[in-house]
């Protein structure tokens, strides 16, 4: 096991940590180079990935943030990884790459050692058929049981539109890894009440008490990023990109262009960057109450739903006068925004503001003077420190858990530098101090909109973009309200992106929910589940509907009867 | 929304929607409507579509172009009314679009198509894209703009032999009748 | 007037009040709630509505087993003859036969159904709501047993129609056990008919609706009735004992004995409307218990009735 976090360099900054790497990675690598500000990437042998990634986790405020594979087949006939780990207090990404060719796709598994790696890995092993060796859990990730081992949709070769088999044959059932017979087996999901969306969670409980569990996702997944790098030209996938995702969708979209613009080199103009922070802000807010209603449903309390849903609406509505829509925005467009926030929208947006801030307030103190709300969420759902670091989580959760992470303030973009704002940390890793993190979120969020419409300067709102320079790569990076959204991208020929990699927080939030479930009760599960605000529509990236080939089967009444009886008798 | 936002003052902040109509505010990004008077059927919106809603298809037997909007598709960003040339494109505020059939949801602008005034056959542009690039000619120094006006209103594929006529035709050549230079 | 046919038609009278109110009840609290919430909410009829819906959906049950099949039936049947013995003073209903220990043993009668099927039904949740709703049950039992022992002792009657009558008395009504014996009352209504801190059973959020989690259409439809009509009658104990019986005490001077009847029956309904908006305010400011944290509150409040047993038995 890798010691976590033994040498400190909080303090340092980035040319020292620069070359602190450099002499710690030495002999271990053969080249690097920097595409952009924010980024190196080091070129290593296969062999000495393990150790890299070692020797990385080992400084302060180091963690995984996504394993991006890639098919290189077209420029060097190989296969690439890239191990992308963020070092938050230095604003800069290290990214590890490794070449591996066709005939040779192995490489030795990390996840024991840094357990952020283990759904990038097996992600990887379903999508380009990397094997990863050393990794236990064999289960596919990203795609169902019944799709055939040798079809990696991800591969340059494999078209976006191929369907691969007709799924109504031969359906293979989910085979749980099912280590505990004796145990009562629970499955929450993926129709639950709590569930949005689909997942699976396989419970082993003895009594009410949790003694395992198992997770089982990704029913969403339809390749969205094989679509944009199939077929969508730059300022087409902002739209998709905002899509990803219906609650923190403009995250996902200016993350995507602040990699476009990183890699291709555009400074925006200053109103543009104001105006995608505001909008940011504005996001965050909307998602937070929604958590919070969410939260406080679960747990029975529909009065503080409804009241936190209420005030939802006004910053539902302020943001509809500001873009035209409630939710998607539709604002982002490599160079800059597409509408501007003028006069009279101003002044509403302040006052909507004031209004907001006086009813969260009310709604703040009903929540925390609540007393069985605190002590249905004190203590529960613990994620300890170290696991935190291991599983890399991040947003709320890793404030949670006394992890001083922020990506506004650490990988500052858009105009959070000139804005001041203080960051929420808590250090008990409950649920209650998440829920605390996210409730005193709000407050900065509508402290930076102020401050932001105070100081929005003028000037246009987007560039003219000419071209995008052709195979380069960046990351763009965006403190969704969730966490770290992160996305990588590589521009190819003809207009077209070559690689899309969108890794949403809570791809990295959801695997320590396992760890999180283990000893509470029964009645615990459903809010600490939600405690890490999943987002499955992010997490899987899906929303693309095939008109062409839906297929749907019509079962009789009877056959439906007999087929929902035989599966109730079968879970008990 | 409009009318929520007003009345949070009030302890009732919900309100019988479909039985009440609902005022949205005029920012509203809502159905994208063409105006078939002033589309040319360019096809900008088509190529800037995300998601493909707007789709542009040539009968060159039947000679129009058609420009189809499936509102089943769009996701109402406003990429379409910011590229039109023309501002044929208008957002409204319509956003109450439910309908039990999905003929409903598709639009359709058919435009005739120009026919080649040297070989009679229809070009893969409008009558209305020709007309407008007439008035584009305004401002244009006279000899080019002649020259522009003769291949205007041929195909593409009389625009080429044309071209490669004229070229031929005012080749230079040197005192021994040898072209000095290529044409193209 | 025949004293049988009279009370026949009392009976009949009463339960047909009874399967009519308590959906309305439920509407009231619904719509109560909303407005707490600050939204228009449902219509009050909303609950009938919902029932009838229910009613003509087609079931589909988990496997065709004769008794599951057969209890929504039983637990509707059993609550709509308990509801015609709500205990009314001068309505002579079935509580001139029952006495209090079997209402509120038959009430318990039907959680324990409840409870059976649940744990006999081939569904995790099904079987973790009716793992709570059992540990409820017993927990709570404590607090039913001191309230009856201790409203008996001070009555000195168990007869449900006596209790009714006898409870308004001033010589009754004026002590202060009673005051304590009528607050567990209410307090025991309110945690019997599983409002929301304690609704662990069905938590929806969590376990699904626990042991109806399995059916669906009409076998849903009964046992919501049953839950309602369970509701209805819990919350008429304490409405007609600590608020209507001294009321028609008083009355009775005025008003001759087949008008008091009636005049009883409309007190007694405005007194549920309101005792049930009370209701509603509290429950919809709790979140719901998990059980082990019930555990504590539950035990805690028989302390109530336990005082108001020992102050009675010392005649205060």
């Amino acid at each position: 096991m890798v010691e976590f976090w033994m040498r400190s360099i909080e303090d340092l900054g980035r040319e020292e940590v620069m070359s602190i790497v450099d002499k710690e990675l030495h002999g271990l690598y053969t080249e690097k180079y920097a595409p952009t500000r924010d980024l190196i990437i080091y070129f290593a042998p296969r062999e000495n990935i393990r150790e890299i990634i070692r020797r990385l986790m080992m400084f302060s405020y180091t963690r995984l943030s996504v394993i991006v594979g890639n098919d290189e087949r077209y420029f060097r006939r190989d296969f690439s990884l890239t191990y992308i780990v963020s070092f938050d207090k230095q604003d800069l990404y290290i990214g590890v790459r490794t070449y591996l060719p066709e005939y040779d796709l192995e490489i030795a598994s990390i996840a024991d050692m840094v357990k952020a790696a283990w759904w990038n890995e097996r992600e990887n092993r379903d999508l380009y058929g990397i094997e990863f060796i050393g990794l236990k859990d064999k289960r596919k990730l990203v795609l169902p049981e019944y799709w055939p081992d040798d079809a990696h949709p991800w591969r340059k070769d494999y078209p976006y539109n191929k369907p691969v088999m007709d799924w109504r044959e031969g359906l293979p059932d989910y085979k749980p890894v099912g280590r505990h017979e004796d145990l009562d087996v629970i499955g929450l999901g993926p129709y639950h009440m709590i569930n949005d969306e689909p997942i699976h969670w396989r419970l082993y409980v003895k009594g009410e008490t949790i003694v395992d569990a198992e997770h089982r996702g990704f029913h969403n997944w339809r390749g969205i990023e094989k679509i944009a790098e199939g077929r969508l030209t730059y300022n087409q996938i902002p739209f998709i990109a905002e899509r990803i995702c219906g609650i923190c969708g403009f995250t996902h979209a200016t993350s995507y262009v602040q990699a476009v613009e990183s890699l291709a080199g555009i400074d925006i103009p200053d109103r543009a960057r104001y105006i995608r922070s505001l909008m940011l802000e504005i996001e965050r807010i909307e998602s937070h109450l929604l958590w919070i209603g969410i939260a406080c449903h679960i747990l029975g309390f529909d009065t503080g739903f409804m009241l936190s849903w209420k005030i939802r609406e006004h910053i539902m509505h302020l943001a509809e006068v500001l873009t035209g829509n409630r939710k998607t925005y539709g604002m982002d467009i490599v160079g800059g925004v597409r509408r501007d926030v003028l006069g009279d929208r101003l002044g509403k947006a302040r006052d909507s503001v004031k209004k907001i801030r006086y009813e969260y307030r009310e709604l703040y103190n009903m929540l925390i003077n609540n007393s069985i709300l605190v002590k249905r969420t004190r203590g529960v759902g613990v994620l300890p420190r170290n696991k935190a670091i291991s599983y890399g989580v991040v947003g709320p959760v890793a404030r949670a858990t006394g992890l001083d992470i922020d990506v506004r303030r650490d990988h500052s973009y858009a105009a959070y530098k000139e804005l001041s704002f203080d960051v929420p940390v808590y250090s008990e890793g409950d649920v209650l101090a998440i829920t605390l993190v996210r409730l005193d979120e709000v407050f900065e969020s509508l402290d930076l909109i102020e401050q932001i419409l105070d100081a929005l300067p003028g000037g246009p709102l987007a560039v003219d973009v000419k071209d995008i320079p052709e195979n380069k790569e960046a990351v763009g990076v965006v403190e969704a309200p969730r966490g770290e959204d992160i996305h990588y991208v590589r521009s190819g020929l003809y207009n077209k992106i070559q690689r899309w990699r969108v890794r949403a927080p809570s791809y990295a939030n959801i695997p320590p929910v396992k760890e999180m479930l283990i000893g509470y009760r029964l009645a615990d599960a459903p809010i600490i589940y939600a405690s890490v605000d999943p987002c499955l529509a992010c997490t899987e990236r899906y929303l693309v509907i095939d008109v062409d080939t839906g297929s749907k089967k019509i079962m009789t009444d009877d056959e439906l009867r007999a087929k929902s009886r035989k599966l109730s008798t079968r879970i008990g | 929304m409009a009318k929520y936002f007003e009345k949070t003052d009030k302890w009732v902040v919900t309100f019988k929607y479909p039985l009440e109509p609902l005022e949205p505010p005029r920012e509203l990004r809502g159905k994208p409507e063409i105006n078939p008077d002033l589309c040319i059927g360019c096809g900008a919106c088509a190529e800037a579509c995300p998601p493909n809603a707007i789709t542009k298809e040539i009968d060159y037997r039947e000679g129009y172009a058609k420009i189809k909007i499936f509102y089943g598709r769009c996701i109402y960003c406003g990429r379409c009314w910011e590229v039109c040339p023309e501002g044929a494109i208008v957002l409204t505020n319509i956003f109450e679009m439910a309908t039990p059939s999905k003929d409903d949801l598709i639009y359709e602008v058919n435009l005739e198509l120009h026919t080649c005034s040297r070989c009679g056959r229809y070009t893969e542009f409008t009558e209305r894209q020709v007309h407008r690039a007439y008035t584009l000619l305004t401002g244009i120094p006279r000899e080019r703009r002649k020259e522009l006006l003769d291949r205007m209103f041929l195909c593409r594929d009389c625009r080429r032999q044309v071209f490669s006529h004229d070229a031929l035709r005012n080749r230079r050549t040197d005192k021994y009748g040898r072209a000095s230079q290529t044409p193209f | 007037m025949n004293e049988c046919l009279l009370e026949m038609i009392w009976v009949i009278v009463l339960i047909l009040l009874g399967a009519f109110i308590a959906p309305i009840l439920d509407g009231l609290r619904r719509k109560i709630r909303a407005k707490i919430q600050r939204r228009i909410g449902p219509p009050l009829l909303q609950t009938f509505y919902d029932l009838s819906k229910l009613f003509n959906l087609q079931p589909v049950l988990p496997f065709k087993n004769m008794f599951i099949v057969v209890s929504p039936y039983i637990a509707f049947a059993t609550l709509l003859v308990l509801s015609a013995a709500v205990p009314l003073p001068y309505v002579p209903g079935f509580s001139t036969v029952f006495d209090a220990i079997t209402l509120l043993y038959t009430l318990l009668f039907v959680s324990v159904l409840v409870v059976l099927l649940g744990l006999a039904l081939p569904n995790p949740y099904s079987n973790a709501g009716s793992t709570r709703e059992a540990l409820t049950i017993t927990v709570f039992e404590v607090f039913i047993a001191f309230t009856i022992v201790g409203i008996a002792y001070s009555m000195k009657t168990l007869n449900l129609y006596g209790l009714a009558v006898l409870y308004g008395f001033p010589k009754n009504y004026l002590r202060i056990s009673t005051l304590f014996l009528s607050a567990s009352l209410f307090i025991l209504a309110y945690i019997e008919s599983a409002y929301t801190p304690f609704d662990m059973g069905e938590a929806e959020t969590e376990v699904l609706g626990g042991p109806y989690l399995e059916f669906s259409g009409r076998y849903y439809g009964l046992f919501l009735y049953a839950l309602l009509l369970k509701r209805y009658i819990l919350l008429s104990l304490p409405v007609s004992l600590v608020l209507v019986s001294p009321i028609a005490m008083m009355l009775r001077a005025f008003i001759p004995e087949p008008l008091l009847s009636v005049v009883v029956l409309g007190v007694f309904v405005l007194f549920l409307f309101i005792t049930m908006s009370v209701y509603s305010v509290v429950e919809a400011l709790y979140p719901r218990y998990r059980v082990d944290l019930a555990f504590k509150p539950l035990i805690l409040a028989s302390v109530i009735p336990f005082i108001g047993l020992v102050m009675g038995w010392l005649g205060w």
